[in-house]
């Protein structure tokens, strides 16, 4: 009887040890899973950032290049020359480079898009949730910071002017303002001065062209707040498992793992320059403000070649990281639970 | 004779029940060192897959790639990506002999 009652009471020491233990390790596990797959989320979101910023240069090098054909002269009008009031062959090149920068500005705003910037790295954090920690998966969640992201999906203040979101440009993608070029300058004929003048011709035009995207009042790092929450794959561990209730859950909070979650931070940030000028609080961000009047033109070849650096890396970030980005990533978790109709206490994320 | 009888009856029982107290205890120390093994190992996987050896005090035992390059996170180049690391621990010798826990971390696209 005596051993009896010693062998059953040391088998349950060394079972709710063991489950002690597992309950520790995997809660470990999950803090390292949310890690991860917030990591995977922000790599992703930085070769997003570093494909739009060559699809934005694209644009500025289509631009920079019509430039030099449209008012250097070039060969579609040299010779032979028209000594006419205006040039067929230059409003054929004019056309032309409208149609080559239409082509760039739908390469960037395919690549911003929606589907193929921000799905992957959604993608690419349930997968990597999943092969960390099998399960956790079905209740990954991951956020942008809505000031800093260029692919907040759900940003829009009526502090920018012409935001694309709303203008149907990029649905989207609601953080890039389009520069338009309103002083493309021509010249027809240079080339024919000398031949032509003083025939009475204009010898320059100006046009407008629209041209590469900036952001405005913007950070150019991107943060990205990941949640990985519910209980794993090991759900008879949970001894007080309801399918309905706050119970203490897995590791606190509730079984069903709406709070039991674990908490990640990380940013995807250029290492010099970014996507396009931007400027905060009228403070120059990057050395990206030409001439502190906070004109963002691109005029020519000069465009600010530092804020097109496509450079963008991606690494873990903390909460004073956050603070110091101006937003508390706290707020990003207040506005989670607000979107599902709750309110989470964000004390439990300053980890 | 019934005192003595009695007294037997407790050497008897102590003699029972002291080996199963210290198989228990050293059960809960291996399944202890194996979940501490664990943890390790999933630390330094997690850590070098976001920082190389760049912060670990000890890196035998973790290959893989890495996001981190020199003294610096590596530059985003594609959104295909799969990064891999294998980490190894090994648990407290029980008898003198340790085990070893293998773990993995993963950061990849899909």
């Amino acid at each position: 009887m005596f051993v009896g009652l010693c062998l059953m009471a040391l088998l349950l020491v060394i079972a709710f040890s063991v489950n002690t233990g597992v309950v520790v390790n995997d809660r470990l596990r999950m803090q390292e899973t949310a890690d991860l797959a917030t990591y995977a989320v922000a790599y992703s979101e930085a070769a997003s950032l570093n494909d739009i910023t060559k699809k934005n240069k694209g644009i500025a090098e289509a631009v920079s290049n019509c430039r030099t054909t449209m008012e250097h002269g070039g060969a579609p009008w040299a010779t032979p020359c028209n000594c006419g009031p205006t040039d067929p062959f230059a409003e054929v090149a004019l056309q032309v480079c409208r149609v080559e920068i239409t082509e760039a500005i739908l390469q960037f705003t395919s690549t911003a898009s929606y589907s193929n910037s921000v799905e992957p790295a959604l993608k690419a954090g349930k997968a990597t949730a999943k092969a960390n920690f099998s399960g956790t998966e079905r209740n990954t969640t991951f956020f942008d910071d809505i000031f800093g992201s260029p692919t907040a999906m759900w940003t829009y203040s009526t502090m920018w002017s012409t935001p694309l979101g709303a203008a149907g440009i990029i649905p989207s993608i609601a953080s890039f303002e389009q520069v338009t070029d309103t002083a493309f300058n021509y010249q027809y004929m240079q080339f024919c001065a000398s031949h032509c003048a003083p025939s009475g011709i204009s010898l320059s035009a100006t046009t407008t062209m629209p041209s590469w995207f900036y952001k405005q009042n913007r950070d150019p790092e991107v943060w990205v707040a990941g949640r990985v929450a519910g209980t794993p794959e090991k759900r008879f561990l949970d001894t007080d498992y309801k399918a309905g209730g706050h119970d203490g859950g897995y590791f606190g909070g509730s079984s069903t793992g709406g709070d039991d979650m674990l908490v990640s931070y990380a940013v995807a940030k250029p290492y010099d320059g970014s996507v396009g000028p931007s400027e905060l609080g009228g403070i120059q961000q990057n050395g990206n403000m030409i001439g502190g009047a906070g004109v963002y033109i691109a005029r020519g070849v000069t465009y600010p070649k530092l804020s097109m650096y496509d450079e963008y890396r991606a690494r873990m970030a903390g909460i004073q990281d956050g603070l110091e980005g101006g937003l508390p990533p706290t707020t990003l978790i207040a506005i989670d639970g607000a979107e599902l109709g709750k309110s989470w206490d964000t004390s439990k994320f300053e980890h | 004779m019934r005192m003595r009888a009695r007294r037997g009856q407790s050497a008897v029982e102590t003699m029972m029940i002291v080996p199963l107290i210290a198989v228990a205890i050293m059960s809960l120390y291996y399944l202890w060192s194996v979940i501490f093994a664990s943890e390790n190992a999933h630390i330094r996987a997690r850590e070098y897959a976001l920082h190389g050896d760049a912060y670990l005090s000890d890196a035998d035992g973790v290959s893989g790639s890495t996001v981190f390059s020199g003294n610096n996170y590596a530059r985003a180049d594609s959104q295909d990506f799969s990064f891999e690391v294998e980490a190894e621990d090994e648990t407290l010798p029980v008898f003198g002999r340790a085990e070893t826990v293998k773990t993995k971390a993963f950061i990849v696209s899909e």
